[in-house]
């Protein structure tokens, strides 16, 4: 036995240990897993954490008939071992649309992060995260004041808390696009797109603080109870009608989590910015004239297996005249990981890049010259490998492609 | 003592510890939180929650769809085909003859056992075709489904035992506790193959009707010139087959064979949960 607190199944719902029993152990999972196929690491297969944590779980209460049939409470190096492999996940879920079960892992694998967070066993980085977040409320640990920097090089920078308080539409522009220059053209074109077509919208500014995601999935979810109740008093304040997102992770958590801590429905509506500009689109608020190349689109896991919106960006892309579409081997509900999820990137960045490097080499395949995404992270990811491997591709976020397709 | 009044006291009293190993496994189940329910909820309380939940499903319009993915997912395993009709083939044979082999013992247990003590010897329940057909072990079509349904459980195993000892699929990742598994149902099949044959011998002479256990009618042909003193020999293999039997249905709630219940529970959730979503 060692000197660690012991195993605290509160973690998980009950349903989720009869989750964990329902493993066939099948090994399904284990082809469409991006990172055991970039990593090769045993502890990274769904099937192999599903195993450990259920063995660890009936070792440490299931008393002597547990030790009788080879279960024992986990050792130091057993726990190092699945935390390893515990945290190389991006979170991607492509093991819950494969198995023959169906067995909603994705919040599995935050539960068992949770438990190893509860034995410290987790990538040093993740404190620094937990401090940035928690005290300077963004990922970036800069200044919060600094939120609408991306604007700067805008004709006209867009409204904020501080110049429009009231608004029928708040822009949460999501930490990455706020601070990581990278992708600046991703909210600039949004919030270009926004104002062409009159919508009457505001950003949260300073008041915008991190909405969560990075420490949820950290397993560190404990520490965000307030930051998520300032982000919704903050937007209820506004009086604003939804609140709309470029960033799917973000997307995700408002939509699912939100509600959920703060015990009680938002009072808004959460929206991500494909669904906007599909209406825009639909509603003849904005027009799209020709874009001649050859494009493809990667769905972000957060926006389409784990929320499930799939048609929305493909609508958009066909409404642009003479663009050529094509779908890689792996698309929709399959579609493969760009490797920038889970915060793996935190635990391993070269795992983070030999992923995004396969899904180049798919949108090559099926002969894009540019591959659209609806996620700041999977174009940050996506681009800093292809400009790494010097790979002729153009990494575009859907709202710069219809930015780019209004003005002709 | 008779062996089948010692069969049965040693059975209820394994009856009963494996009635406590299933609270000892589903306490620790019930150590996680129940939506809706405080941290600090007992076990009961949300057993009860879950049970309260479980009947709120059963009565509902989503009944059909969860009874349409119990059947397609659960027990006949539809997205396995969709894979490799090979691994369907070889999981349904060794499940789907375990269920059928399983209701029809538990039928027989019924009629032989329970029927008769508790029942007039003329009352309809005695005396009707298929309750006598269930009395006689050497009934033609019984004799004939319980060897034909053993015969595809081994083909079923032996199909499993090539995949993942011999072909060594890629997506398999075995264990000693799968060895364990296999080496059980294995060895269920075959102690009950033999279990039939010694008991045929033990029995000399054969009912006519004895051929239509093919396999144990086999064994016969083989073993006899063997002269050997078949009732001890039965005696044995029925502890035998008792005993990995038994082995089979401890070891069950703290191996991975545990998803044979738990996988058609979840699937049938998940069915009706997607449904109301």
């Amino acid at each position: 036995m060692n000197s660690r607190s012991r195993l605290d199944p509160k973690h998980f719902t009950v349903r989720q240990l009869l989750e964990l029993e329902a493993c066939t152990r099948c090994g399904e999972c284990i082809a469409w897993c991006p990172t055991y196929t970039a990593r090769e690491n045993e502890a990274i297969t769904p099937l192999s954490k599903i195993n450990s944590y259920k063995s660890f779980l009936k070792g440490e209460y299931g008393g002597f008939l547990a030790r009788l049939f080879g279960h024992h409470p986990p050792s130091d190096a057993e726990i190092e071992t699945f935390g390893a492999g515990t945290f190389q996940c991006t979170l991607c879920g492509r093991c819950h649309v494969v198995c023959p079960i169906r067995i909603n892992t994705r919040p599995l694998w935050i539960a068992m992060r949770q438990q190893l967070v509860d034995w410290k066993e987790y990538p040093a980085a993740f404190d620094l995260l937990d401090e940035a977040v928690t005290t300077q409320h963004n990922i970036s640990n800069e200044a919060n004041t600094g939120r609408l920097i991306w604007s700067e090089n805008l004709d006209e920078p867009p409204p904020s808390f501080a110049t429009k308080e009231q608004a029928e539409t708040v822009y949460f522009v999501g930490c990455v696009s706020s601070f990581y220059p990278t992708v600046f053209g991703i909210p600039q074109a949004f919030a270009s797109i926004l104002r062409q077509a009159g919508e009457d919208f505001t950003t949260m500014g300073g008041d915008e603080w991190c909405c969560g995601y990075p420490l949820i999935i950290a397993g560190m979810g404990a520490n965000v109870a307030e930051t998520i109740r300032h982000n919704v008093d903050a937007v209820r304040q506004s009086g604003a009608r939804r609140i709309v997102t470029t960033c799917p992770s973000c997307y995700h958590t408002w939509r699912h989590e939100y509600a959920q801590v703060i015990g009680e429905p938002l009072g808004f509506e959460v929206v991500h910015a494909v669904d906007v500009v599909d209406e825009l689109i639909a509603s003849k608020r904005i027009t799209l004239h020709s874009y001649n190349q050859p494009v493809t689109y990667h769905d972000p896991c957060d926006l389409g297996r784990n929320s499930g919106i799939y048609d929305t960006p493909r609508r958009i892309i066909s409404a642009i005249p003479d663009i050529t579409f094509a779908e890689m081997k792996d698309n929709r509900q399959y579609a493969l990981c760009c490797g920038g999820g889970g915060d793996a990137e935190m635990a391993d960045p070269e795992l983070t890049g030999a992923i995004a490097q396969r899904r180049l080499e798919q949108a090559q395949e099926a002969g894009a010259k540019v591959i659209l995404s609806a996620c700041q992270q999977c174009k940050r990811t996506l681009a800093g490998q292809a400009r790494k491997e010097k790979m002729r591709v153009k990494v575009l976020d859907i709202v710069e492609l219809v930015w780019d397709a209004m003005q002709g | 003592m008779e062996r089948l009044e010692l069969f049965w006291i040693i059975h209820l009293i394994l009856l009963m510890l494996f009635g406590f190993e299933l609270i000892l496994v589903m306490s620790i189940w019930l150590r996680g939180r129940m939506p809706g329910l405080p941290l600090t909820a007992s076990p009961w309380q949300k057993f009860r929650a879950g049970l309260k939940y479980l009947l709120s499903l059963i009565f509902s319009r989503r009944i059909g769809p969860m009874i349409r993915a119990l059947l397609n997912d659960g027990l006949m395993h539809r997205e396995i085909l969709k894979v490799s009709p090979y691994r369907w083939f070889a999981h349904i044979a060794v499940f789907g003859s375990f269920v059928f082999l399983g209701l029809l013992s538990t039928v027989t247990g019924v009629a032989v056992e329970i029927f008769p003590n508790l029942l007039p010897a003329d009352h309809s329940l005695n005396t009707n075709a298929i309750s006598v057909m269930l009395n006689d072990v050497d009934h033609p079509l019984i004799a004939f489904v319980n060897d034909f349904f053993g015969l595809i459980i081994l083909l079923g195993m032996i199909l499993i035992i090539y995949r993942r000892y011999i072909r060594k699929d890629q997506q398999l990742r075995t264990m000693p506790a799968d060895g364990i598994i296999i080496a059980l149902l294995t060895g269920i099949v075959l102690s009950g193959f033999l279990l039939e044959g010694f008991r045929l011998l033990a029995e000399q002479p054969l009912e006519p009707t004895a051929a239509w256990g093919f396999i144990g009618y086999t064994l016969v042909r083989l073993l006899r010139p063997l002269n050997a003193h078949w009732t001890t020999w039965y005696n044995g293999v029925f502890w035998g087959h008792f005993v990995i039997c038994n082995a089979l249905l401890f070891y069950t709630p703290f191996s991975r064979f545990a998803h044979i219940i738990m996988s058609p529970l979840i699937v049938t959730l998940n069915a009706a949960e997607e449904t109301s979503a």
